[in-house]
């Protein structure tokens, strides 16, 4: 072929296509030196030459790597010719002749490529002003295939881009019908559809310019009928790709009429693609894919949006939000109980501590404990307050102890170990002497007034002249001391031991070893005489900073003229003041005793002298100077004399002696040996090793606490007791508190019977044994005394209150039964029942509780329905009942000593009240019948009305 | 009683957040494969994943 030069540029190297419009060349570009394509169009262009040159500026300026470089277009000899990047490869449409198929992935990968240079193409960014190109002739035989298998659209038609009438493209099946004119839009009318072949070719349309005539120059061989005016525009290349990927994917060209064109099986191709293939080629322009990017989109997101994918994300999605909600429920769960379990932990400890401090006698820590152990503010964080907690509480009020006794008050604190106490007779201020100090403490609130420096010795003493004035071992000698003015009224020499006449009168003081005696008139300080122990020295340790060990004898009688004295070397001696010169030793030097106890007692000398050995208890009359009484023992005496008597103790035993006849009242007689004592003008107080107990003048016993450590100084006075250690830092006080705004009836407390019960009207009181009952009316008198006939046959009593009234059943071995009124004490009946089982088994029913009482084991509550154990009661006595009292449940039991004593119940059996000597339950009223003769009687208490108690004896504190 | 049902929230607690854990991790597991299957089916059907 010779060498055919186009524009003296481009050297021809072979035609390679051919088409209705024109001829493609491969040529070369001589300055270039590249081979490219030069399509030349032999259709008229109607544009200016200027305005063409523009255009083919803009296309020269489109840069894409799917699209071919345009450099350049000319007109030649009245041809058009096109100038642009030689794409090697061939072009899709011929495979498809060759029947070949493409797979779905290679297709989708080659939409893409296609749509992202359509959007770029179609992007109004080009030229100035900046516009968008559409194609208009999209189809397989316009898509090369590159060698590295991706796509080029090539064969633009530039004429569209400038609006000329007779150059766009409309490939049957691939072109959109509006490029046939017809438009299906959502607001334009139907229009009769060409009868065109559907082939390859181009066929070239000409528009009317008014869009009111719907005629349309078409190819000779058709016939339309109407033809509205319709501009292809983007979506005309949308409907173009659809249907060249139609034909890509099933091998066969779509229908020229865009209705009848068959969608693509979903059972062959994936859905999404035939749905995005189907929009695509929407007959109505407004449903296609409005952009190239929107269509380039749905193929972008295949894999996100495909079905599966949405299911597989909706799954994990609902899986991780379900587990993730489980998770922060076990752990919120989780949370939750540890908090409970530390609150429940927390209130279970507060309620240790008001047991602790209620043991220490700390009442007002007890309390403040419990309390806390008992908020108000409830939360489903907090645990419900146990039964301890509310145990607690109650045990620090002692609501339910009715009985008249010795009661914690308060405690005081001192700076250190106190070495000797006073109490003043009104039981209102206390003196306690420490480390170098006096402290002056108003009882009521267990506050130290005030602090006076006193002589730094274990042994110094102080002493009440009255309820206002003490005589003290000051620091810089014996000092008195007013406590309601706060000042000193006089002071005199050292002194360590002090003693106060019976009157007040007078004073005699003793320092340390010093061999003389110092005695003051106790107004005015004056001394009025000096006492010569002729050069003997009362007992004194070698350190006397720490211990007392009281083993001397120093004290004056009624009216201060006589002084008793006890010295190391083992001598007690009588001074009398007014006769110096008068001797009356009564031990002599070397007698052997080193311990000393005693005083005077009206006319008599009352003593006791003990050494290791032996001990030895002595009663002077010191007018006519005689021993009207006295003994030795092994044990060891320990004496007491004042103006209202001489009390002596020895082991186990107490008793006031009269010094005329040598009578003694008991005072206390207990099991185990007696400490420490002292005496008021209505009660008792001792310590023993484990307790200290409070007795009443008749020797009956009021009220006992153990005790933690020793307590070694106690003192007693109008109500109130003392309780001190040299080991503790604090002093303990107690006060006598009675309770009869509680009574209900007081009887004969000498009268022995095992229990008691009020009838259900409140008129009568039985109390009953097995050998015998009275019963009195609720005023006090007393209607019948009966003796049980066979006391010895009794089995069982039984106090019934029924419909019948109520009564007591009297049970023997045999099984006879006799029922005697509990209001006048007659028989009613007298029968035979069966045989008793003799194991004393028992059981109580209450509404959902049933308790096994058995003779030997615990009792135990079991749940009346499931039969489950609820708890095992208390194991250290026998239950002879259960009350169902409101809400709570009282449990009456017995113990093997025969004391009778209550619990007061949660619905669960958790005890939150112990209930010593109760007698009786009648509805929520519960009846404590006390040694001392009397029956009381409370309700009981909620929850919350502990809590308000507790909240106003804080304040009132 | 009231211990007891504090100690049965606290443990109870730790046992749904633990098998909740366990599940969790185990859907995790199961939904990475089935991610992994899903994928390779997708990509077999699709092609790769074109980047936007």
């Amino acid at each position: 072929m010779a060498e055919e030069w186009i524009a003296s540029t481009y050297q021809v190297l072979d035609r390679i296509g051919a088409g209705g419009g024109g001829v493609v060349y491969l040529a070369n570009h001589t300055r270039l030196g590249k081979q490219v394509i030069l399509k030349a169009d032999k259709r008229k262009i109607s544009t200016r030459p200027e305005l063409l040159r523009r255009e083919v500026d803009i296309l020269k300026d489109l840069h894409h790597p799917y699209i071919p470089q345009v450099y350049d277009f000319f007109v030649e000899n009245d041809v058009v010719y096109t100038v642009m990047d030689f794409i090697a490869g061939e072009s899709l449409d011929k495979p498809l002749r060759r029947g070949e198929r493409y797979p779905q992935s290679q297709v989708i990968q080659w939409a893409i490529q296609l749509l992202e240079a359509l959007s770029y193409l179609h992007s109004p960014t080009h030229g100035d002003p900046p516009r968008g190109y559409v194609h208009s002739d999209i189809k397989p035989a316009n898509l090369m295939r590159t060698p590295k298998n991706n796509i080029c659209l090539i064969d633009f038609n530039i004429a569209l881009a400038l609006g000329e009438e007779n150059v766009i493209g409309c490939s049957a099946g691939y072109a959109s019908p509006e490029h046939y004119g017809l438009d299906f839009s959502t607001d334009g009318d139907t229009a009769t559809q060409e009868n065109t072949s559907d082939d390859d070719r181009t066929v070239t349309m000409a528009y009317a310019e008014d869009e009111t005539k719907t005629m349309a120059k078409a190819h000779p061989t058709s016939s339309i009928s109407k033809v509205k005016t319709v501009v292809p525009d983007v979506r005309s290349d949308i409907y173009s790709v659809g249907a060249t990927l139609y034909h890509l994917l099933s091998g066969k060209r779509p229908a020229r009429n865009a209705k009848e064109v068959q969608i693509l099986s979903e059972e062959e191709f994936s859905p999404q693609i035939v749905k995005i293939i189907a929009k695509s080629m929407n007959p109505n322009p407004d449903l296609r894919y409005q952009s190239a990017q929107e269509m380039l989109d749905a193929f972008l997101y295949l894999h996100e949006n495909d079905p599966r994918t949405k299911r597989l994300k909706k799954r994990c999605l609902v899986g991780n939000i379900l587990f993730s909600a489980c998770l922060i429920c076990g752990v919120a769960t989780a949370f939750t109980g540890l908090k409970r379990m530390q609150t429940a932990e927390q209130y279970l400890k507060l309620s240790e501590y008001s047991r602790n401090a209620l043991a220490d006698g700390d009442i007002e820590g007890a309390v403040q404990y419990a309390l806390e152990a008992l908020p108000e503010d409830t939360s489903f964080l907090k645990s419900t307050p146990p039964a301890e907690a509310q145990k607690a509480l109650t045990d620090a009020l002692g609501v339910y102890d009715l009985a008249d006794g010795y009661k914690s008050h308060k405690v005081v604190e001192l700076p250190s170990a106190p070495l000797c106490m006073a109490l003043s007779t009104d039981g209102q201020k206390a003196c306690c002497i420490y480390s170098g100090n006096l402290a002056i403490v108003d009882i009521q609130t267990a506050c130290i007034i005030t602090t006076l420096p006193a002589e730094s010795s274990a042994l110094s003493e102080v002493r009440f002249l009255d309820n206002n004035r003490i005589l003290y071992a000051g620091k810089e000698g014996i000092e008195m001391y007013d406590i309601e003015n706060g000042q000193s009224v006089w002071h005199g020499k050292p002194a360590t031991s002090i003693q106060v006449s019976e009157d007040g009168r007078r004073a005699a003081a003793v320092y340390r070893e010093e061999t003389f005696a110092t005695v003051y008139d106790t107004a005015t300080g004056e001394v009025v005489a000096k006492v010569d122990f002729g050069k003997r020295h009362q007992q004194v340790t070698i350190n006397d900073l720490f211990a007392n060990p009281q083993d001397n004898l120093l004290a004056l009688n009624q009216d201060g003229t006589l002084l008793g004295a006890s010295f190391s070397d083992g001598s007690l001696q009588i001074f009398d003041l007014e006769e110096p010169d008068k001797e009356i030793r009564l031990l002599e030097v070397g007698s052997g005793y080193t311990h000393f106890e005693g005083g005077f007692s009206g006319k008599y000398f009352a003593f006791s002298a003990s050494d290791a050995k032996e001990s030895a208890f002595v009663v002077m009359d010191m007018e006519e100077e005689i021993q009207t009484g006295g003994f030795t023992s092994e044990g060891f005496y320990s004496v007491q004399a004042r103006e209202d008597g001489i009390y002596l103790k020895v082991d186990n035993l107490l008793v006031e002696m009269d010094p005329v006849t040598g009578e003694q009242r008991p005072l206390v007689t207990i099991s185990e040996p007696i400490r420490r004592f002292a005496i008021s003008d209505t009660h008792t107080l001792i310590t023993t090793d484990e307790e200290f107990l409070f007795f009443d003048q008749n020797a009956h016993l009021l009220s006992r606490y153990t005790k933690e450590q020793g307590s070694d100084l106690v003192q007693i006075a109008n109500g109130m007791a003392l309780l001190g250690s040299s080991d503790l830092q604090t002093m303990r006080i107690m006060k006598y508190e009675n309770h009869t705004e509680a009574e209900r009836f007081a009887y004969d407390a000498t009268y022995s019977h095992d229990e008691a019960r009020v009838s259900e009207d409140g008129k009568y009181i039985m109390l009953f044994s097995f050998e015998g009952f009275r019963v009195y009316q609720a005023e006090g008198e007393l209607v019948a005394e009966v003796e049980i006939p066979e006391a010895k046959d009794v089995y069982d009593q039984q106090y019934i209150r029924d419909e019948e009234g109520a009564r007591l059943e009297v049970i023997y071995n045999d099984g006879k039964r006799m029922g005697y009124s509990a209001k006048d004490g007659s028989l009613l009946y007298e029968e035979m029942g069966e045989k008793l089982d003799k194991t004393l088994y028992e059981e109580f029913y209450t509404d959902t509780l049933r308790m096994e009482s058995p003779l030997h084991g615990t009792p135990a509550a079991y749940d009346i329905k499931t039969g489950k154990l609820v708890r095992e009661l208390s194991k250290d006595a026998y239950l002879t009942y259960v009350t169902q009292a409101g809400a709570y449940l009282v449990a009456q039991y017995v113990t093997v000593e025969g004391d009778y004593y209550g619990e007061l119940l949660n619905a669960q059996c958790e005890v939150l009240a112990k209930l010593p000597y109760l007698c009786d339950v009648i509805e929520e009223r519960l009846i404590f019948d006390y040694p001392t003769g009397d029956l009381r009687e409370i309700e009981i208490y909620s929850r919350e009305e502990l809590m308000e108690i507790g909240k106003k004896q804080i304040l009132t504190q | 009683m009231i211990r007891l049902s504090n100690e049965v929230i606290f443990y109870g607690g730790i046992l749904i957040a633990g098998c909740s854990l366990l599940a969790m991790i185990l859907h995790l597991c199961i939904s990475q494969v089935q991610k992994v299957r899903l994928h390779s089916k997708l990509v077999q059907e699709y092609g790769e994943k074109q980047k936007k």
